[in-house]
């Protein structure tokens, strides 16, 4: 296992990481904003699917664990890659001028912290209740037994101006993330060439699009009562 | 042209340094950058002081010596011009320039403007080489190159080794200089057979040289006065993990065998 070592401490290999954990997030990403946008088809649908994922604990604890281990993972690249970068450039430039970077790549290590602190909250509004002036943990108009309150839950905390206000902000920020994530992670994973440049970019775009759309049209609509 | 020159003076490696403020009157527009430093020189030197240090050598824009930061981008303002072919055209009077030294813990300064950059022979003596058989010549036809390989190769043969894209880079990192030395050798048969402990030996030695990562700013691509492509980086990460994860790598530390 020396190889992986070697390779995971190198500056290419810390990168692959980030990119591998950051298309694990992705993709959770999708399949996040997919079935929350049942909450259109209404508290019926919204809560079945949150009780169809609860009775797959053999898929939902290995995606929970797989994704806590990829943000660890994500994070202890980054920090590692950041201490080493700080050192390669210890005395700054007088003037500096930047030719290529954009506010996507350059708020890259802003971003991320916020986007962690907002998954925090998320999941102590949203998973746990901790953070929710009512959680209920079982759907009162439900037909089966144990249906989760997805739906309740979700619209208790989106209906609020802040809170509503709040997710988008947030979503928007990912979404600065995920552009420069996704163009990123093709360049690290070695997909693109020079002619791919713009295939890499237009990609980048379109998904950061759909998970960011998709987000601020659920919580826009909840804030503006469209649905409840 | 009148200009004002804030220029980074440094007596040595572990000496302080400080900016100094020159004017320098009379420049011509046909002038390259290095003959308008050429001129100040003569006048410190009349003076009595110190001139100002900057690496050059061929002043045609091939050898890669020279370079610096002129107003916070190496090599100047112009897209492909290396500090020599740099014309003082490309400037107005009046101006007030900042020249300073590329920046990075691996170039340590050497004196004013000139840097070590021994990094870059240590990263090349560590994989930029193909073995070959001595003896009887090879049939010429023999290794047939792909004409779009050939070109790529070539292309990222290019590289002078100036150091601008480290210069550039927010995270100090030699990636693109790496890279291209990588592509250079790995695009052509002659490079195949070492090619896969070359991406590995080359990465490692330019970690252990202390340069920084890629965060895909794209800066070095855009300060490369050869116009070294971005996607070589995408290509070494490519080789690097394909070497890592697909096979046992061999390092050797630059012990080529052959």
């Amino acid at each position: 296992m020396s190889w992986l070592l070697t390779f995971s401490r190198s500056t290419v290999g810390a990168k692959v990481i980030m990119a591998l954990t950051g298309a694990a997030m992705f993709g959770f990403l999708i399949a996040h904003m997919a079935g929350n946008l049942l909450v259109f088809w209404g508290a019926a649908y919204h809560n079945h699917h949150a009780l169809f994922l609860h009775q797959l604990p053999e898929l939902i604890w290995p995606a929970r664990i797989g994704l806590v281990l990829a943000i660890v993972a994500h994070i202890f690249s980054w920090l590692n890659l950041r201490a080493r970068s700080a050192a390669a450039r210890p005395i700054p430039y007088k003037v500096s001028k930047s030719r290529a970077s954009t506010l996507y790549s350059k708020t890259m290590g802003y971003t991320g912290p916020i986007i962690l602190i907002f998954l925090v909250v998320h999941l102590l509004q949203l998973t746990t209740g901790t953070l929710h002036p009512n959680y209920q943990f079982q759907s009162g108009g439900a037909i089966e037994a144990d249906t989760p309150a997805a739906f309740e839950n979700t619209v208790a905390i989106l209906s609020q101006p802040l809170w509503g206000i709040f997710y988008i902000l947030c979503n928007l920020l990912l979404g600065l993330h995920l552009f420069h994530g996704a163009y990123a992670m093709c360049r690290t994973l070695g997909l693109s060439g020079d002619r791919q440049q713009g295939v890499a970019r237009a990609l980048a775009a379109g998904v950061t699009a759909t998970i960011v759309g998709g987000n601020v049209v659920i919580a826009a609509a909840i804030l503006a009562r469209v649905v409840n | 042209m009148n200009l004002t020159l804030n220029v980074w003076r440094q007596k040595g490696r572990t000496a302080a340094g400080a900016f100094e403020k020159y004017p320098v009157n009379d420049v011509s527009d046909h002038m390259s950058f290095l003959e308008m430093l050429d001129v100040l020189n003569e006048k410190l030197t009349a003076e009595g002081k110190d001139p100002v240090a900057f690496e050059h050598d061929c002043r045609e824009g091939i050898c890669g010596s020279c370079g610096f930061m002129i107003d916070g981008r190496p090599h100047g303002p112009m897209p492909r011009t290396t500090v020599c072919q740099l014309h003082m055209r490309s400037f107005k009077d009046g101006d007030e320039l900042f020249l300073e030294p590329f920046r990075a813990s691996a170039f340590p300064i050497l004196k004013d403007l000139v840097v070590d950059r021994g990094a870059f022979d240590r990263i090349v003596q560590a994989g930029g080489y193909v073995s070959v058989n001595t003896g009887s010549a090879p049939e010429a036809n023999s290794t047939p190159v792909p004409k779009t390989a050939a070109d790529a190769s070539f292309d990222n043969a290019a590289c002078i080794a100036c150091g601008a894209c480290v210069a550039a880079c927010p995270n100090g990192a030699a990636m693109l200089f790496t890279s291209a030395k990588v592509a250079h050798l790995n695009l052509l048969p002659q490079g195949e057979p070492e090619r896969y402990e070359r991406a590995t030996n080359m990465v490692l030695q330019m970690d252990k040289e202390g340069f920084g990562h890629c965060s895909w700013h794209g800066e070095c691509a855009e300060a490369c006065p050869k116009g070294i492509p971005l996607a070589s980086i995408a290509r070494m990460n490519g080789e690097f993990t394909v070497a890592n994860l697909l096979r046992s790598p061999h390092v050797s530390g630059g012990d080529g065998g052959g």
